[in-house]
């Protein structure tokens, strides 16, 4: 619908007509992302086996499921993580290229690092609950607060050593919002929000511990 | 109801009319006799005047729907410049006039009705509300096959007739007439023979083989049952995510209702089912009269039950606006609000038609938004779109902790759940109101089902099995949340015996709905329509089997499960619950009813009612389908003046 069009008909011109032509933007695909660190991730397992009780992650619920779920999660993220970054690159006029090789890089340094620890997997994730929970903050994005939830449990789920982050960060976001919002509750309820999975998360998982296997997933970590 | 559009007379009949009142010499004598005759003012005249240069309605329409002048003067005056006599229909005994064969919706479209029979020369007395020119009177003399005589009366007189005329069929029409054309899409049976079949097999079979082998039925079961459970919690989970990321979108902004020219907005009717209401019908008045559209533009249709004498009393000292029409529904057939619904569909002559509830706070601009909606599917080539739904919410939410679980509830639902189902192109179960239709396509549905108790969800269903869709614009009408728990299982029992019933009519013949729908909008209709009764009906056993794993060592209960089941079974329980919690926390986020995301944790005692509310529904369903739960409204002791969208309980 032209503008001409728009002011005979009274109705306005829809958003697709105000944008202009539409441009299909190249998306990198989840699919492929996660296709090569599944790769990338399983050679190195396949070349340089380490413990895969590695003395950082302690009996935690993701190894409580199954040992394997380790590289699983790890290629995951980073699979999605990768193609999730290198869009928003693009879209920042960043060379692909760049991005792409940033990722890989980091993805080889951690798992190196980490062994086989679902730690690798951690990296992304608690980078992601970071920015999004920054987002959900700061910028009101709903679906991105309640996003980096679930990501800082899964974080949590990987590694306990995550605790401190997944307490200083909804209570930091908290602690900002509440200085700068004019609504009740507001930081309190993003405190909620951004806590509530990991919260669910170790006290179910401390139930089942206790109703099944009589033990607390971080006994080790206790003094 | 299968009502034709405007045709045959429709160039002279309202619709033309309404487009032409500029430039129609008759509209401006009309003007100046009304002036003449001490009617209205000069100055009131200037107004009307300017307001027809912005909405391009009829000078008369204007003035009438503004309270400057009554309805029946106009017409009087318009009478005396046509040179015709005028006629009171509301006086005409309409004794011995054949109506057969006349279609009443094209009566009503084109504003004629005859009011006598012939007389010794076969000459009929017509009555119009619109001009009696020569061309009109060939037209309507070819529809009767009789000469007529033409008197001028009031579009109002003209409805009024109808409903007396075609009372009967009106009737029978609204209370049985999608049973009579499609009785496959109507409850008014609830287990078609074959479904018949297929429960007692299923019963049958279940009862030999608990006898037979009990612990691995138990297992089968519970398996089973954690399975849906899951399913179905990732689902609404998952669609729920998906309508968050759409809430960014601003479809329809302020100032794409600045550029829209009331001139081409069309005639809207406003449908309000009222039963037992007199204590909120001055309210729900004053609501409608804040709606930011032209009044001359716009047709409220006051649904009343024939026997509901408080309700109108009530209607009638409100001292209504002339937009508003009261509207008997005739008594046969269930007494419900579909019913009432359709008989409101007989009548209306808008565009577009929505319906409210009596104690409903609509946007102001809401109106327009779906005006926009509708023509942006129009431009973008989609005809599909039938209707669109506002987003429902409540100005009492703080009031006591049902209403704020309430509440956070409809907040999830309709600011996520509906738009992620539209996203996905996923069936939409309509809320109960602010739906607004296309008028032609509504009837070409069938309407409403007055035996479905949710009527509205089954509507859109049927939308979608028939190859319509339904979107959901970014409008808010609030309503007063239950504030009282008898009254809140009441009404939830009759939502949940709805889904119940839509999903046994829509199951009938699952072939034919996959073939329909196809397999992503089948499985999305099971798991949406019939999984959330199942749900409830499935969650106090789950609870149950929750609370025996903390009281009952492990050997105990592995006499009638396996660990594994109880373990399984319970992260199904903490995991579902607890995603369902998340997404209630979600919904408060939208409103900024931040004090409310807490309160979420409360859900699992909130689902406990909705269990207790499912049973019933249960019962109710074997013994008494058709009943309509009442829900009394009302009830709640907070300020009306704290209503709306910044309201923060």
């Amino acid at each position: 619908m032209t503008a001409a069009e728009s002011a005979a008909t009274g109705m306005p011109l829809a958003a697709s007509d105000r944008d202009g032509p539409h441009r299909p933007r190249q998306q990198p695909s989840v699919i492929a992302w996660t296709a090569v660190t599944s790769t990338l991730v399983g050679l190195m397992m396949l070349l340089d086996p380490v413990s895969r009780h590695s003395p950082t992650t302690g009996e935690t619920p993701l190894w409580a499921m199954h040992p394997r779920l380790g590289p699983v999660l790890t290629a995951l993220v980073w699979g999605v993580g990768g193609a999730r970054l290198v869009a928003v690159a693009t879209r920042l006029n960043v060379p692909r290229a760049l991005t792409t090789s940033a990722v890989l890089v980091a993805l080889i340094a951690t798992v190196r690092l980490t062994g086989e620890s679902p730690v690798a997997a951690t990296v992304p994730l608690a980078s992601g609950a970071c920015l999004l929970g920054w987002r959900f903050a700061v910028r009101q994005e709903t679906r991105d607060g309640f996003t980096g939830g679930l990501l800082l449990a899964t974080a949590v789920a990987a590694t306990p050593l995550l605790w401190p982050l997944a307490l200083t960060i909804p209570a930091g976001l908290g602690l900002y919002v509440r200085t700068t919002s004019t609504k009740p509750a507001h930081g309190r309820a993003v405190v909620a929000v951004l806590t509530y999975p990991t919260v669910v998360l170790l006290t179910s998982w401390a139930y089942l511990q206790w109703r099944f296997n009589t033990t607390v997933p971080w006994h080790r970590l206790m003094p | 109801m299968t009502g034709p559009t405007a045709r045959g007379l429709a160039h002279e009949g309202i619709a033309a009319g309404r487009e032409r009142g500029r430039s129609d010499p008759a509209r401006t004598r009309l003007a100046q006799a009304l002036v003449e005759r001490g009617l209205i003012t000069p100055s009131e005249l200037d107004w009307a005047l300017s307001t027809q240069v912005r909405t391009g309605s009829r000078i008369g329409t204007i003035l009438v729907s503004a309270g400057l002048v009554r309805r029946i003067d106009v017409y009087r005056t318009l009478a005396d410049i046509w040179q015709h006599p005028f006629v009171d229909v509301t006086t005409s005994s309409l004794d011995g006039v054949d109506y057969s064969g006349l279609d009443p919706h094209r009566l009503a479209e084109e504003g004629w009705l005859p009011i006598g029979p012939p007389d010794g020369d076969g000459t009929s007395l017509v009555a119009t509300a619109e001009e009696p020119t020569a061309a009109r009177r060939r037209a309507i003399e070819i529809a009767l096959g009789s000469p007529v005589r033409l008197a001028v009366t009031t579009d109002w007189d003209i409805l009024h007739g109808l409903r007396r005329a075609f009372r009967v069929q009106v009737a029978e029409e609204a209370a049985n007439g999608l049973w009579q054309r499609d009785p496959d899409h109507s409850a008014k049976v609830v287990l078609v023979r074959s479904q018949v079949v297929f429960a007692v097999s299923t019963l049958a079979l279940m009862a030999t083989l608990t006898v037979a082998w009990p612990r691995a039925v138990g297992v089968v079961v519970s398996a089973a049952v954690g399975i849906g459970y899951l399913i179905s919690v990732g689902f609404k989970f998952a669609v729920c995510m998906r309508g968050a990321a759409r809430t960014s979108d601003v479809p329809i902004t302020a100032a794409d209702l600045a550029v829209g020219d009331e001139a081409h907005l069309p005639y809207y009717s406003v449908l309000v089912p009222v039963y037992r209401e007199a204590g909120v019908v001055a309210d729900l008045i004053a609501n409608l009269g804040a709606l930011d559209y032209p009044a001359d533009k716009l047709e409220i249709l006051l649904l009343l039950e024939e026997s509901d004498d408080e309700t109108r009393r009530a209607a009638m000292a409100a001292d209504c606006p002339q937009t508003i029409t009261f509207v008997t529904v005739p008594p046969g057939g269930p007494q419900t609000k579909p019913k009432a619904c359709n008989v409101g569909l007989f009548f209306a002559r808008g565009e577009f038609l929505v319906i409210y509830d009596a104690e409903d706070r609509p946007d102001p601009d809401q109106l327009k938004k779906a005006v926009i909606a509708f023509r942006r599917a129009e431009q973008a080539g989609d005809r599909s779109l039938v209707c669109v739904q506002a987003a429902l919410n409540y100005w009492n939410a703080g009031e006591n902790a049902l209403t704020r679980l309430f509440t956070l509830e409809y907040s999830f639902w309709f600011d996520y759940m509906l738009p992620g189902l539209e996203a996905l192109r996923l069936p939409i179960p309509l809320g109960g109101t602010s739906n607004h239709f296309r008028t032609a396509q509504l009837r070409q549905l069938g309407g409403w089902d007055p035996y479905n108790v949710t009527e509205d969800a089954d509507l859109g269903i049927r939308a979608a099995a028939l190859g319509m869709t339904v979107g959901v614009i970014d409008s808010t009408t609030y309503e007063e949340a239950n504030r009282a728990y008898g009254n809140w299982i009441r009404q939830r029992s009759r939502w949940i015996k709805g889904y119940l019933q839509t999903t046994l009519v829509h199951l009938r013949h699952p072939r034919k709905l996959v073939a329909e729908v196809g397999w992503r909008q089948g499985a999305a209709f099971g798991l949406l329509v019939g999984g959330t009764p199942l749900s409830f009906l499935f969650a106090p056993p789950l609870y149950a089997l929750f609370v025996a794993s903390l009281v009952i060592p492990t050997q105990q209960i592995e006499h009638l499960f396996p660990s594994w089941v109880l373990y399984v079974g319970t992260i199904n329980l903490v995991l579902g619950n607890s995603l369902m919690v998340y997404v209630a926390m979600l919904g408060a986020f939208k409103r900024e009813r931040y004090r409310l995301v807490m309160v979420a944790l409360a859900n699992p005692l909130y689902w406990m009612l909705h269990s207790i509310a499912a049973y019933k529904a249960l019962w109710q369903l074997v013994f008494r389908p058709h009943y309509w739960e009442k829900t009394t409204h009302g009830l709640s002791t907070s300020s009306a003046a704290h209503h709306g969208s910044g309201s923060t309980p």
